[in-house]
């Protein structure tokens, strides 16, 4: 066997069934291992698409995503989506090939230190120089890549060692990885800190999903009576639509979910890294409360905000050892009125397309089973707000790093991954072109996935912030010779249609939820529209700029 | 605030570079660094001398999530206050991470 055999053998080993990559010269002795393997590879149409696909595979199953690039090029193409998934904690394996070791420092044809400039994105990265150290590293790569906070792990693989002749050997399982495990002590004082506070708060983000503990979080939720706000990355954590659910928080959080925040005598993070974008001005971020941290992450501790109570450890257990009756009844009731004061509006302002309207009603009549994949900017936002996710893993969107471009390629990880679920990508006029290759990978599996682009002619969020932060002056944000989003699809040959009026909504959102195969849907919608409510950058999130304000 | 870190690292390919990043990356300048491998060639030992806006805490956190690092002390120098000086010292231990070998056991203790 040679090394590039024991490399997919190793992979397939690790239960993957599906990977996402792009050949060239360096990587070739994997992909002549790949027809002998029953991996599936998806062949994208750019490597950051195979690193977003891997990413949305690993979202969605729970398990480590893979992706597959050549040396230089290849892999440089792969950063962002590498970035991504650091970003978001992720677990993804990134399989580069590499130049021959002895080519290696010597400016080789397509040879470009990769391992290096990974290096700040990556939890962990081998370069491997040994042959027999091949099944080893890809198994230890896979549990670093899962274990703890997850995150994207690179393995830089020469050419020569992917031809080396090897042996399978018997491996010892992989490294341990030890975990924080909170103490009983940590919980006595939660315990206590919950049961003394009056105005206590969930404050529940992407680790939620991650541990998936989203029904533990709910027993919590329930049992104590404690109302909560979500994150970006927590939204579907606790249902959209549950009772104490005060919806998202920060820049563009409900005014119900901000005001919560900032009054709260006790804030409980869970699975949260205190974000920028989540606590506006740190310093006037929750003012009044003490603060009850719980991660798998030591270092997010104290990290932004002192803390007065750490849980480390696995959220499922914390959580569910967390059952205490604090006296917040009142405190309860005026979240709840404030939720009902501060309900979204959907009085449609225009006879053509209200972004906030559609989303909702594709919310309220999708299948149980949908996945959303969004892309970056206002139509991500009002996903965000209007959509009312009953799952966390039923939201995918890149919130770390905030890339344009993710939602399509993430709707083909996530289709794969889910072969029964209604797959729905909503995406902008910016941000579709930024993949837009990806409707060949799309026609050539016949992946039915949902493409939504709302165009605004813009790069709306960017316009937006011009608008209301730099006196009016545009700059840059204009796309109105946009292509024919419809002809570009067919072309691609992907049923297509546009829908510009309010009275076809309806028939729209049918032939979305309801059509077997691959659809592009271009939704024309106002280029003056913004995101509401916003909380300016640096400013405390009490600060809400509101529509009718303008 | 000014630390030293004494950091105990697998060597690996790069692994200076990884810690020297991670320091970068989080705003620490560095001051002072002597680094050399243990007999055998398995280990690095670092004496890193930073300055820095993080707690000793929180730099000990971030360079022990590095899957390579298996110990590091931090030691904060410039304690003004007086009970340190009494002792004539001017680096009192703060925090001391361990991994232990194989096992990778992570104890803390502040
Ligand atoms: C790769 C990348 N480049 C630039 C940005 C900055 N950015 C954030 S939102 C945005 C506009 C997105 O436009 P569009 O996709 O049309 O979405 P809209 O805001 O109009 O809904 C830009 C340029 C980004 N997030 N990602
Ligand atoms: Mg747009």
């Amino acid at each position: 066997m040679n090394g590039a055999t024991i490399l997919v053998k190793t992979i397939e080993d690790e239960g993957v069934d599906t990977i996402f990559g792009y050949p060239g010269g360096a990587i070739m002795p994997v992909y002549d291992a790949l027809v002998d393997s029953k991996l599936k590879h998806i062949l994208v149409r750019h490597e950051q698409a195979a690193a977003f696909a891997a990413d949305a595979y690993a979202r969605v199953t729970g398990k480590v995503g893979v992706c597959l690039a050549t040396s230089g090029p290849g892999a440089t193409n792969l950063i962002t989506g590498i970035a991504n998934a650091y970003a978001d904690s992720i677990p993804i394996v990134a399989i580069t090939g590499q130049v021959a070791t002895a080519l290696i420092g010597t400016d080789a044809f397509q040879e470009v230190d990769i391992y290096g400039i990974s290096m700040p994105v990556v939890k962990h990265s081998f370069l491997i120089r040994d042959a027999e150290e091949i099944q080893q590293t890809v198994k230890d790569a896979f549990e670093i890549a899962r274990s703890g906070r997850p995150g994207p792990v690179l393995i830089d693989f020469p050419k020569d060692i992917a031809n080396a002749k090897v042996k399978e050997k018997n491996l010892r399982p992989a490294k341990p990885i030890s975990l924080p495990c909170f103490d009983a002590a940590s919980i006595e004082t939660a315990k206590e800190m919950i049961e003394q506070s009056h105005k206590p708060l969930i404050y529940a983000g992407g680790g939620v999903r991650i541990a998936q503990a989203s029904a533990e979080l709910q027993a919590f939720a329930e049992t104590t009576g404690i109302p909560a706000v979500t994150t970006l990355q927590g939204l579907g954590s606790i249902p959209g639509q549950h009772n104490l659910n005060l919806g998202m928080l920060g820049m563009h959080g409900t005014k119900a979910a901000n005001l919560a925040v900032q009054e709260c005598d006790l804030l409980i993070g869970i699975g949260v890294r205190f974000d920028d974008r989540a606590t506006g001005m740190l310093a006037k971020f929750a003012p009044d409360a003490k603060v009850i941290h719980m991660d798998i992450d030591p270092a997010e501790v104290g990290k932004l905000r002192a803390v007065q109570c750490a849980i480390l450890g696995d959220l499922k257990l914390a959580l569910r050892s967390l059952h205490v009756k604090p006296d917040c009844k009142d405190w309860q009731e005026l979240c709840l009125a404030r939720k009902e004061e501060f309900a979204w509006h959907y009085d449609a302002p225009t006879q053509g397309i209200y972004a906030p309207k559609f989303i909702k009603t594709l919310s309220n009549q999708a299948h149980k089973n949908t996945i959303i994949t969004c892309d970056v900017g206002q139509h991500q936002m009002w996903v965000a707000q209007h959509y009312q996710f009953k799952n966390a893993q039923h939201h995918l969107t890149s919130g770390g790093l905030g890339a344009m471009g993710y939602g399509m390629p993430a709707a083909i990880g996530a289709q794969l991954a889910s072969p029964d679920a209604t797959v729905i990508t909503i995406s902008g006029d910016g941000s579709i072109m930024m993949n837009i290759q990806e409707l060949a990978t799309i026609k050539r599996y016949n992946i039915p996935i949902k493409v939504v682009v709302f165009d605004n002619q813009a790069l709306g969020m960017v316009r937006q912030w011009q608008e209301l932060f730099f006196q009016e002056r545009y700059s840059e944000v204009d796309l109105s010779d946009n292509p024919d989003f419809v002809k570009v699809a067919q072309a691609f040959g992907i049923p297509a249609f546009r829908l510009e009026h309010d009275n076809n909504m309806q028939e729209a959102i049918g032939k979305i939820n309801n059509t077997h195969g691959p659809l592009f849907v271009h939704v024309v919608i106002d280029p003056r529209e913004n995101v509401w409510p916003l909380v300016p950058p640096g400013k405390p999130n009490c600060q809400m700029m509101e529509a009718n304000a303008q | 605030m000014r630390f030293t870190l004494e950091i105990t690292m697998k060597n690996t390919e790069g692994v200076l570079e990884r810690i020297l990043g991670r320091l970068r990356q989080r705003s620490l300048n560095i001051q002072a660094i002597n680094a050399s491998c243990t007999r055998d060639c398995s280990n690095i030992e670092a004496k890193i001398t930073v300055e820095s806006k993080m707690n000793a805490e929180s730099i000990m956190k971030q360079l022990a999530k590095l899957y390579d690092v298996q110990r590091i002390n931090v030691f904060a120098l410039d304690v003004k206050d007086e009970s340190s000086q009494a002792y004539g010292v001017s680096s009192t231990i703060e925090t001391v991470i361990t991994k232990l070998g194989e096992q990778n056991e992570v104890c803390l203790s502040i």
